[in-house]
């Protein structure tokens, strides 16, 4: 039987800190009849008395892989606080088994398999009119890669006058100058790099002191992928995709599982992380392999007010196949579907020095990567914002107070095992681990 | 090979970073030695080693504001918090709790509770504390920070917490001051730098021992040091198991300096009965007030107005005005019975029994003028709240039901005081307001106070709007969070017996009986524990 979610993980699926409160409010049997779960069909159902007179249906799909929600609610909010309430309700185990779906379930889970089996057949159809049509896709391609050639060599020339003519001029970054070179990026079809030029702003007004450092960074940064771009041609293939997205010319899920390298292992989840992005959410699933010790990296969006679909309970360990994006560095990758496997009660950590190690020959195969995920042994953080582990080895922390209290906490001054992310600013903790059991931040 | 190839890697990069501030048309680009890299034009060429530096110093180098500060831990520079590592090591990390975690269940319950500001999470905590398990350690932030705005929550939740409580919240400024009711805080609090944490000490000590702790106290008067405020809260601390044998120590405070000080012995010696300060205080009342009854009223009045105080009288606090605001004391000071609000604020109650009158005859006399018969009110007001005086608050509460006399009162006396309340509002106007007044009681309500309030619901205003019925049980479902679980069926019986007259009513009494249900619910997954 498929393990039921805790409330923590349940809280982290709220788009908002007002709907999880919302949800915590009707996490209570009180306003809920008719509830189930059908553990076959991983479905939760119930009925949520409203304001109104006839009460709110809830529908949720549990499936870790999978999560979908439907209510018939007004709310735009998604999962709306209905769906996270029974999500908690059942969490707390409150909601009894039951094998015959409601009718009204049993529509809902249909029409969702409809539209599954459509889309894959969508797909299915997509690629073989690709596979027909070789040529046209290839020309296609041609004619995308030289709008962005032509694109980057713009960018290009914008960064080489503005270092020769010197950055120390306020206006040389303001909005006003920098938005039209990231709009001239977007028609030529680049938008990572977009994104990019649209950040210097930032880097310019956020860096304090530093930013002359922080600017030129960037500025190399991106002057580097410019002439990567003009000598794609010249570079291994897996650089040639990191190369790529960098510029942000999107993968083809299908493609991947077809041709991605796939590695199967028992993947425990280490930790995830949520991000508001240009009008999404976007998710973060790490994991690691049990056997192989390999890392991946699981990204979902979601859009705006909505929970990304894809959630992995953090500590879980599932027996499935991992798909890896081809890169210079594979980390990136997509997860077949998987079965849940016996929890590993603490991931084996190393020390910062092999932290900072780890990020340095990310660094040395992608000197666009910003951190590279790692598991710290023995590490005791302070309220100074700092990470202590065995050896001595010190490194700041980049979090929010509530995270960092809550790292105090389950630390208690005594060592423990955190997962984060390595970058060259500090480490961003995520996931530490107490008493065998694994807390979020 | 030049000579730039010998810079380092630091050198370089702020060589690199001035000419792009400046611009390559004005300054040549520095030979970047190993970090060259070629480009068409000198822009072009100083981003590219520019590239290649900030990978390098991105990587790791130390001491660049950008990478990470991996510094090896300097010893000795933990050496000012004591020169016992041990102890030093124990300040740094919370004791182990060997009490069980609370079941995983409890736990995500507590998690919905503190996320949503439950209004039952105080009596969830105090039940949770039952249990003798502890919390598990990623609440307690959000705990606390709850706890921050309700001081009655923090014993519960500090029993819960354990040493991992008391540890996080002295790591916090917010927090600090929760220690103070740990169950068994350090060995080492009395020794603190921080007061709060020397009076949580003793405070919990004195519950321990009161006697040692009284020497702590006593102690403590020989060192300099001690600001006043701090001295004045250990002789408030002494109110925790106050016996005769504390007399001689509280009589010598009578003679401190500080006016803060004093008002806290003078607080405490009043409420010691047979205290020689109680017997000089009770003469004093008796030779100077003269209480006189016709019919049913009552007068105090102040027999002999002594414009000039004795400097005993004075030392007794006489005067002093410790209730006062400044213009308070102002005022009275121009009043020929400017002692009068000290003297009854001081005497102890019983003292008034010779008079052979009852607190509610009292509270309800009058004076020569207003400004006596006030200072008298306030005077049996802080008396009674010293003295902590069940009879006189009873007294009090039937006038006006303020909070802090009602913490007062016994069991019996508040069931007592609730029924009157709802009795008194039994009317279709008024009962709103009883629920308002009962909650102001802070405790569950009693079992009969309930069944008067359920059996009004018929006979209450007939044509009841759904405003009226939320009212009635008082603004955020007071009912719902006040009255017993085990309630729970007789609700659910009066919405069936009204249901078909008063829909609304019905409807509402529903809700209620659900929300009973869902902490009965809540309260038996504690038990199971």
């Amino acid at each position: 039987m498929a393990e039921r979610w805790t409330a923590a993980q349940v809280n982290s699926l709220a788009p908002d800190a007002p709907s999880q409160k919302a949800g915590a409010k009707l996490g209570v049997p009180g306003p809920w009849s008719d509830t189930g779960y059908q553990d076959s069909g991983r479905l939760l159902w119930g009925d949520c008395k409203g304001s109104g007179s006839k009460p709110y249906q809830v529908t949720v799909s549990v499936a870790d892989s999978d999560t979908a929600y439907a209510c018939t609610c007004p709310s735009r909010k998604f999962p709306c606080k209905h769906a996270l309430g029974l999500l908690l309700l059942w969490a707390a185990g409150s909601i009894a088994d039951s094998e015959t779906l409601p009718e009204r379930v049993q529509a809902w889970a249909d029409s969702r398999r409809d539209r599954a089996e459509k889309s894959a057949a969508r797909s299915a159809a997509k690629a073989e009119k690709a596979a027909a049509d070789p040529e046209g896709a290839a020309k296609r391609a041609a004619q995308r890669a030289e709008r962005i050639g032509n694109g980057l060599a713009d960018l290009d020339r914008w960064l080489t006058d503005q270092v020769a003519a010197g950055i120390s001029d306020s206006a040389t970054l303001s909005y006003s100058a920098v938005d039209p070179v990231a709009k001239r990026l977007v028609d030529a079809q680049a938008p990572g790099v977009a994104n990019r030029v649209r950040s210097l702003t930032s880097a310019r007004s956020s860096s304090g002191d530093s930013w002359p450092d922080a600017v030129l960074t960037e500025f190399a940064r991106l002057h580097l992928l410019c002439e990567a771009w003009s000598r794609l041609a010249d570079l291994p293939p897996a650089m040639q995709d990191t190369v790529r997205r960098r510029v942000g010319i999107s993968v083809d899920a299908d493609a991947v599982r077809r041709s991605g390298e796939r590695v199967a292992d028992r993947w425990h989840v280490l930790g995830t992380r949520d991000r508001a992005a240009e009008k999404l959410t976007e998710r973060r699933i790490w994991l690691r392999g049990a056997q192989s010790g390999r890392l991946a990296m699981l990204l979902a969006f979601g859009a705006m007010q909505q929970a990304p679909t894809l959630a992995l309970p953090v500590g879980a360990v599932y027996r499935a196949e991992m798909v890896f994006h081809s890169e210079a560095l594979p980390l990136r990758a997509q997860m077949e579907s998987g079965e849940v496997d016996v929890v590993i009660a603490e991931p084996e950590g190393g020390t910062l020095q092999e932290a900072a190690d780890g990020f340095a020959a990310a660094l040395a195969v992608d000197p666009w990567q910003e951190g590279w995920p790692a598991v710290v042994a023995s590490a005791v953080p302070d309220r100074d914002g700092e990470l202590r582990d065995a050896e001595g080895c010190r490194v700041p922390l980049i979090c929010d107070e509530p995270a960092l209290w809550r790292l105090l906490a389950v630390s208690g001054g005594h060592p423990v095992t955190v997962f984060g992310d390595y970058t060259d600013a500090g480490f961003e903790p995520l996931t530490v681990w107490s008493e065998g059991a694994a807390v979020a931040l | 090979m030049n000579e730039a190839s010998q810079q380092t890697g630091s050198e370089v990069w702020p060589d690199l970073v001035s000419t792009a501030l400046v611009g390559t048309d004005r300054r040549t680009p520095p030979a970047a030695g190993r970090f060259a890299a070629s480009g068409d034009s000198p822009a072009a060429a100083l981003l590219s080693s520019a590239a290649l530096m900030s990978a390098w110093r991105r990587a790791g180098s130390a001491g660049s504001a950008y990478s990470a500060v991996l510094v090896g831990e300097q010893d000795g520079s933990d050496g000012s918090t004591g020169s016992d590592p041990a102890a030093a090591q124990a300040a740094r990390s919370a004791a182990l709790d060997t009490r069980p975690l609370l079941p995983t269940a409890t736990s995500a319950r507590l998690t919905a509770l503190v996320a949503s500001r439950s209004e039952s999470l105080p009596e969830y905590l105090e039940a949770a504390a039952k249990t003798g398990c502890r919390a598990p350690a990623e609440l307690l932030p959000p705990l606390f920070d709850y706890a921050r705005g309700s001081k009655a929550v923090r014993a519960d939740l500090m029993t819960l917490a354990g040493p991992r409580g008391t540890w996080l919240a002295k790591q916090n400024q917010q927090w600090s001051t929760f220690t103070r009711y740990a169950s068994a805080p350090d060995a080492d609090a009395w020794s603190s730098d921080k007061p709060h944490e020397r009076i949580g000490y003793l405070t919990w000590f004195r519950g321990k021992d009161p006697a040692a702790a009284r020497v702590l106290v006593e102690e403590a008067w020989e060192q300099p040091g001690h600001a006043a405020e701090t001295r004045a809260s250990y002789v408030e601390a002494l109110a925790v198991g106050l016996g005769p044998e504390d007399e001689p120590f509280l009589e010598s405070a009578l003679d401190d300096k500080s006016r803060q000080v004093r008002a806290e012995a003078v607080r405490l010696l009043a409420t010691l009965p047979g205290s020689r300060f109680a017997d000089r205080m009770a003469a004093r009342l008796h030779s100077w007030v003269e209480v006189a009854t016709e019919g049913d009223a009552v007068l105090v009045t102040v027999k002999d107005q002594k414009l000039q105080l004795t400097e005993d009288e004075v030392r007794d606090g006489l005067g002093e005005g410790w209730v006062q605001t400044e213009d308070e004391r102002r005022l009275a000071k121009m009043q020929p019975a400017y002692w009068f609000e000290d003297l009854i604020a001081a005497t102890p109650l019983a003292a008034w029994e010779r008079f052979g009158l009852s607190p509610a005859q009292l509270l309800r006399s009058t004076a020569a003028n207003r400004w006596e018969a006030a200072a008298g009110h306030r005077g049996w007001r802080s008396a009674t709240l010293r003295q902590r005086d069940a009879a006189w608050a009873e007294a009090f509460c039937a006038v006006n039901a303020a909070s802090d006399m009602l913490e007062l009162l016994p069991d019996e006396a508040a069931e007592r005081w609730c029924l009157g309340v709802v009795a008194d509002h039994r009317s279709q106007y008024s009962i709103h307001s009883a629920p308002i007044i009962l909650a102001r009681l802070g405790r569950p309500w009693p079992d009969p106070v309930c069944e008067a309030l359920l059996a009004a619901i018929p006979k209450y205003l007939p044509n009841a709007t759904r405003n009226d019925v939320a009212r009635f049980f008082g603004m955020d479902n007071l009912a719902g969070r006040w009255m017993p679980p085990s309630f729970a069926p007789a609700v659910a019986a009066k919405a069936d017996e009204i249901r078909a007259e008063q829909p609304l009513w019905a409807e509402d009494l529903d809700d209620l009986a659900a929300m009973l249900r869902d902490r009965a619910l809540m309260l038996a997954e504690l038990d199971v524990v």
